[in-house]
């Protein structure tokens, strides 16, 4: 019989404890890929929208908090605290191109959507939009819409249907082609039909920058503040602060999912160590007919690394499942109201299952380690003298 | 053998079962997402948030704030939005700082205004589910 065949048996001889030490090691392993699988989501769809806002610099009221500037990034509506005035100061200092957002919201068939109001042609050239069907705003005060292409798609819309926004209602005169950001899921107007319809006066939510030279930011940064009584914060400090809130949780989460994979580790050494008491005499047997120490090891550290692999497998597919099913619950919690429209997707990549399935062995391994030495320890004698 | 295959299949087709009840449910939204434009809403909506305070003329009538913006500034007077609410179904009310999950829809409430007595517009609760009480979170 090959060492593989006396493997396989072993581990089938006791069905139930099989079936229960694998699904420790599967169920730590599912916490573990569910989480990574969140997060790595998470974190992806944050870099994504902050390389697609197209900005160097954002400038906000001085008063805003890390809770804000994150809507920035996820596409939620923002309170109107800067004065159109501060704009004009912005836009004054050499080499920035500033362009001004009010987002607010409305409902289209019971569903939030994002409205924002811009200045037209310049917002068309700072984000580099392509328009897939109808024709972009002629004017800076045109009461019309254009329409994101998720929002189009999602609620069946086409140029020449109409939205009511506010009790006002606006003609769609065309719709963007998807970029595959929170572009995609916005309604744009004019800025100034915006700031009527929702009568906030001459306000706007914040202001998006460009430089000329992104080696001179730190000076661009305090040429606005010179100029303007404002908080100035670079994409990627943007980026950083949310990504590090989001680290937090996550280690604290990785932390709880590699507790549960410890607990599993135990479950293998003990099913281990109660397989080598069951098979004493066959361990004997085996070194007595010639089988060496080196042999006795590798056979007992093979089954824990079966129990790893197939956990690791396993704990892959239910970890989906499960990140599947959480995506949808987490986004009321804590994490993802303070991470507003973040929300978690469940996404899987060739990374993540071999880093699981690598780990899982790993553990498996090392849990094996100890009960695969205590049964290569075992002399003939004691072995088939054991009762 | 068999067995094994069997526990699997029962593990993962509970699984995606339960993916399947959750991905139906009716959309929650927050005071955020109705603050401003809170009509374009009809019919009977969900919406979650904390209340914030009750009506000092009438202790069915309470004021609902948004939980993000709550948990940010932590002081349950910085709503920059306060919903009016009013229940008037069995059972008790929720505490103060309690995140409560509301169905409901417009309806008008009559109040003593500087001008005499005027209709302003309320979200009438129909059904109302108490979540947690956030005050120890504010702190």
């Amino acid at each position: 019989m090959n060492t593989l065949k006396l493997v396989s048996k072993n581990l089938l001889r006791r069905k139930g404890r099989f079936i229960f030490t694998l699904l420790g090691i599967t169920i730590g392993m599912a916490a573990f890929v569910a989480l990574l699988s969140l997060s790595g989501s998470m974190q992806s769809e944050i870099r994504k929208q902050a390389a697609m806002l197209g900005a160097n610099l954002i400038i906000t009221p001085k008063n805003w908090c890390a809770y804000d500037q994150i809507s920035i990034l996820t596409g939620e509506s923002l309170p109107e605290s800067l004065q159109y005035e501060v704009l004009e100061k912005v836009a004054s200092v050499d080499g920035v191109t500033a362009i001004p957002y009010l987002t607010q919201k409305t409902a289209i068939q019971n569903s939030p959507v994002l409205v924002t109001g811009m200045h037209p042609q310049e917002t068309l050239e700072f984000k580099e939009w392509e328009i897939a069907e109808g024709s972009f705003f002629s004017a800076q005060d045109e009461r019309a819409v254009v329409l994101g292409s998720s929002i189009a798609n999602s609620f069946n819309l086409q140029v020449g249907d109409t939205l009511t926004i506010r009790g006002a209602q606006f003609p769609v005169i065309a719709i963007l082609q998807a970029t595959g950001g929170n572009d995609d899921i916005a309604v744009y107007l004019p800025l100034a039909v915006v700031q009527e319809i929702y009568e906030v006066g001459n306000y706007i939510s914040f202001i998006a920058a460009k430089v000329d030279d992104l080696a001179q930011m730190e000076s661009y940064e305090a040429a606005i503040l010179d100029v303007a009584n404002v908080a100035v914060t670079s994409d990627k400090q943007l980026l950083s602060t949310v990504l590090s809130m989001l680290g937090t949780v996550n280690m604290t989460l990785q932390l709880i999912a590699g507790v549960a994979l410890i607990a599993a580790a135990f479950g293998i050494i003990n099913t281990m160590m109660a397989a080598i008491y069951e098979r004493r005499r066959e361990i004997g047997i085996l070194r007595a007919i010639g089988a060496k120490r080196g042999s006795i090891f590798r056979i007992f550290l093979l089954e824990s690394g079966v129990y790893g692999l197939l956990g690791g497998l396993l704990g892959v597919v239910l970890g989906f499942v499960t990140s599947l099913i959480a995506a949808p619950l987490i986004s009321g919690g804590d994490m993802s109201v303070l991470l507003k429209g973040a929300t978690p997707q469940a996404s899987l990549d060739a990374t993540i299952v071999l880093t699981a399935i690598a780990f899982s062995l790993v553990i498996s391994v090392a849990a094996g380690m100890y009960p695969a030495w205590k049964a290569a320890k075992l002399t003939p004698v004691e072995a088939i003298s054991y009762e | 053998m068999k067995k094994i295959a069997f526990l699997m299949v029962v593990i993962l087709a509970f699984g995606a079962l339960a993916g399947c009840a959750t991905g139906g449910s009716t959309k929650t939204l927050t005071i955020n997402d109705i603050q401003t434009d809170p009509f374009s809403f009809t019919g009977e909506i969900v919406i979650t948030g904390v209340n914030a305070g009750f009506f000092h003329d009438d202790p069915q009538v309470f004021f609902v704030v948004d939980t993000a913006e709550l948990l940010a500034c932590k002081d349950l007077a910085c709503g920059a939005f306060q919903l009016p609410v009013i229940y008037e179904g069995g059972g008790g009310l929720p505490e103060l700082g309690d995140e409560v999950v509301i169905t409901g829809s417009w309806g008008t409430y009559r109040v003593q205004g500087q001008g005499g007595i005027e209709d302003v517009d309320i979200f009438e609760i129909t059904k109302i589910e108490v979540k947690r009480n956030i005050m120890n979170l504010l702190q």
